[in-house]
């Protein structure tokens, strides 16, 4: 036989051979797998319902839970609303309800509806609330506890901050939203504990939370305010609009900024220093503390929650601290 | 069956085989990714169901509460347990991802169902405005379904992507895998169809070869073929043909020389024979003759002269009979005798004749072996003696049969002469070279005549009668 074309026979025989196996070996490689059917292992479902998803604050509190969700075996998930839309967000809420989570962690929204879902239809099914960062009265919604900042106290921490440059008979605007949420009023309870009767005048204005008419309201307060010393943002999202605009008209450094860190600029105002000071409060605390409550709670291990709510700790933030 | 055959059918059975396997395992893989493709499909139409009935629920309870009927509260109670039981098949669902969704889907329907049932219950009881807000109240909690349909849908979408990315891939890569198969195979059967064809065609082109050879009359190469199938055994028939063709014409070769040597012997028989009818002009004539001059000279008194004439007449009978056919040594023995006779009448003194038998001479020889022997030796050996001298007729049994010898006290033969008696190249001096080929001729066998013979010392000339040869035909 001809031994160059037994050898070429070879090789290429060899060559393919190669070939095959290794295509057989990606073709198996590549075989799709379906995800396997789970059994239903009757863990408990908690849901963390928020109106700020994808912020940073509230991504703090979520990634707090979530840790502490899957320490605890729970079944864990974030829902509710971007940017304050209170009409998805209680739908939100609604649907938690309907879908018989085990218990709900919710941002507190001072609204009827909220009431309404929370105090009855929550209640119908035996959901469990705690509220977290931002508490709602606890008369109109039968919420179990609430879990975050005392705000009262961060609201006079910070009043007691801004003493150190105010002086008597200095001026100091307080912009607050017009529908004056729970936690906001506690805030500014904690601020006008701080000035009381150090001869400071504090002028409360309230603010729609559009872009327009915040600005709007802040030309305005300039205009009616203009030798104010100070602002205090009681929601920290109206920090940087309120900035610009002070900055569109006379120089920053006329007012001392405060405000709370709960807010989508806040933390990045003052490091580049356009506002003074900031509460930085802990939310991944908030986010740990809440599941872990819910679940003691739901477990029977802790009972009863406190109603006053479980506070976690803040510290007021300086520039350059 | 035959081995070509098995060879022809072990590569169409392989061919096939290979084949078949490939396509069973290229259909397989296809059928198992088709059926989890689908597997993924009848999930994806599952949930979607799951919306459509509770649509159906919706709009089924809204006639009942608009127009309430026991037919509408039938049809609305048929497809609450429908969508029960989709809720039981939800469970099916579940897998690591979506096992939150799930629950809160099968309870958001569960959710549906018991206000549903409440919206049947309170139109029953007749406390329509009540009815109304459950029903406002399931209309949203089936909105939520469809809404949390299309959101399990879009996460179902989104674990299945890499399902359809590796679908997509193992399609490729079997594409990829069938092209490499097929060139494999292709190769495979390619150098086999060579290693078959070769291995028939080879033995083919060592036949056609070894035909060729021996139509051009080399019938000494051998037929060599290396196979073991058919061919094989065609090659050693066409070996065993060749090797007998081969001998036969050995044979034959054999013959057609003995035949030539048979005719050229023939050839110098008749030729000796018209030598002789040249020498007696009426054989017949001169033997009567012969015979009625022994009788004058017996009656006249010459008892020699017609002694002599009767040994003439003998040796003249003999002649004529026995030219060509085989003869009692003791016929042949009688003869030379009355040719001694004769010779001896011619010599008188010089000549003496003496024999020493000592055998059986039943023998039969061919006829005028030992005459022109004894001729020559008298002619040629004793006739240029001025002296004479004596011929002798030995003739004894020896272990390989008889031993027949001539011998004279003459004057001898020479060498070179020698060499021309033994081998002659004219038509002179045959007498000694025919007796010796006849000789062989008849016994089949060669060196049966020597002759010795030494210049002024005489000849001898020895004659070996095998034994037993020939015996049965005489």
């Amino acid at each position: 036989m001809n031994k160059q074309l037994l050898i070429i026979f070879g090789l290429l025989i060899v060559f393919f051979s190669v070939l095959v196996g290794r295509a057989v070996y990606q073709v198996m490689d590549a075989t799709p797998q379906l995800p396997k059917i789970a059994k239903d292992t009757n863990t408990l479902h908690i849901a963390l319902i928020t109106q700020e998803l994808d912020t940073p604050f509230w991504d703090r509190v979520a990634q707090g839970a979530k840790q502490e969700a899957k320490k605890q075996g729970v079944a864990f998930e974030v829902t509710g609303a971007y940017a304050f839309d209170d009409s998805a967000f209680l739908d939100a809420m609604e649907l938690a309800i309907h879908s018989k989570v085990d218990g709900i962690l919710i941002q507190g929204l001072d609204n009827p509806r909220f009431k309404e879902l929370a105090q009855v239809k929550a209640a119908y099914y035996g959901i469990p609330i705690i509220t977290i960062a931002n508490d709602v009265p606890v008369k109109d919604t039968l919420r179990k506890t609430y879990i975050g900042t005392d705000q009262v106290a961060a609201g006079q921490a910070l009043g007691k901050h801004a003493l150190q440059t105010l002086k008597k008979g200095d001026e100091v605007v307080v912009l607050m939203d017009e529908a004056k949420p729970y936690f906001e009023r506690q805030r500014l309870k904690g601020l006008k504990r701080a000035f009381h009767r150090q001869g400071i005048e504090v002028i409360v204005r309230t603010t729609g939370h559009e872009q327009q008419q915040l600005v709007d309201s802040t030309q305005q307060l300039l205009n009616e305010h203009p030798t104010s010393d100070a602002f205090i943002m009681l929601n920290a999202n109206y920090t940087n609009t309120v900035v610009q605009e002070i900055s569109k008209r006379m120089r920053l450094s006329n007012f001392q900024l405060y405000t709370f860190d709960d807010g989508v600029d806040a933390e990045a105002l003052l490091q580049s220093k356009k506002i003074n000071a900031l509460v930085t409060q802990q939310p991944e605390k908030m986010g740990q503390q809440g599941v872990k409550r819910l679940v003691d709670w739901l477990n029977g291990n802790e009972m009863p929650l406190k109603v006053a709510g479980y506070f976690t700790s803040f510290e007021i933030e300086e520039v350059g601290s | 069956m035959t081995k070509i055959q098995q060879k022809i059918w072990l590569l169409v059975i392989l061919a096939v085989a290979v084949m078949g396997i490939i396509w069973l395992a290229l259909t397989h893989v296809t059928e198992q990714n088709q059926q989890k493709s689908n597997e993924v499909l009848k999930r994806y139409m599952e949930i979607n169901d799951v919306s459509q009935q509770t649509k159906a629920l919706i709009t089924s309870l809204n006639t009942q509460l608009v127009t309430p009927s026991a037919y509408h509260a039938q049809q609305t109670r048929a497809q609450l347990s429908k969508v029960r039981d989709l809720e039981q098949e939800l469970e099916t669902l579940r897998n690591d991802d979506n096992g939150f969704r799930i629950t809160s889907y099968r309870h958001l329907l569960e959710s549906v169902t018991d206000t549903s049932e409440r919206v049947l219950r309170l139109v029953n009881e007749q406390e329509l405005e009540e009815a109304t807000m459950e029903f406002n109240e399931a209309t949203r909690i089936a909105n939520y379904i469809s809404e949390m349909t299309m959101t399990l849908l879009s996460e179902e979408m989104a674990t299945y992507n890499g399902f359809y990315g590796a679908l997509i891939e193992t399609s490729e890569q079997l594409n990829k895998l069938a092209l490499f198969v097929l060139a494999l195979i292709t190769v495979v059967l390619l150098a086999a169809t060579y290693g078959f064809s070769y291995s028939i065609t080879k033995p083919v082109d060592e036949l056609t070869r070894a035909a060729n050879d021996l139509a051009e009359g080399h019938f000494d190469r051998p037929v060599k073929v290396e196979s073991k199938d058919e061919l094989a055994f065609l090659a050693s028939t066409f070996e065993h043909m060749r090797v007998n063709i081969n001998e036969y014409i050995d044979e034959l070769t054999q013959k057609a020389h003995l035949e030539q040597e048979l005719q050229k012997n023939k050839l110098l028989l008749k030729e000796s024979q018209l030598k002789s009818l040249q020498n007696q002009m009426n054989p017949h004539f001169l033997f009567n003759t012969l015979n009625t001059l022994s009788k004058k000279a017996y009656l006249d008194g010459a008892e020699e002269t017609s002694d002599l004439l009767v040994d003439v007449a003998g040796l003249l009978r003999y002649n004529l009979k026995n030219r060509d056919q085989a003869v009692p040594l003791e016929e042949e023995v009688a003869v030379i005798a009355q040719y001694m006779a004769i010779q001896q009448a011619r010599f008188a003194d010089r000549l003496t004749y003496t024999t020493s038998i000592d055998a059986d001479l039943s023998v039969p020889i061919p006829s005028f072996t030992l005459q022109p022997l004894v001729e020559n030796a008298v002619i040629h050996g004793i006739e240029p003696v001025e002296n004479g001298g004596t011929v002798k007729l030995n003739i004894k049994t020896v272990p390989q049969g008889l031993q027949i010898q001539i011998m004279d006290d003459g004057q001898g033969i020479n060498a070179e002469q020698l060499q021309r008696i033994q081998a002659p190249q004219s038509e002179a001096h045959i007498g000694f070279y025919n007796v010796q080929k006849r000789l062989e001729l008849f016994y089949g066998q060669t060196n049966l005549l020597q002759i010795t013979s030494s210049e002024g010392q005489g000849t001898v000339v020895t004659i070996h009668i095998p034994r037993e040869e020939r015996a049965d035909d005489a």
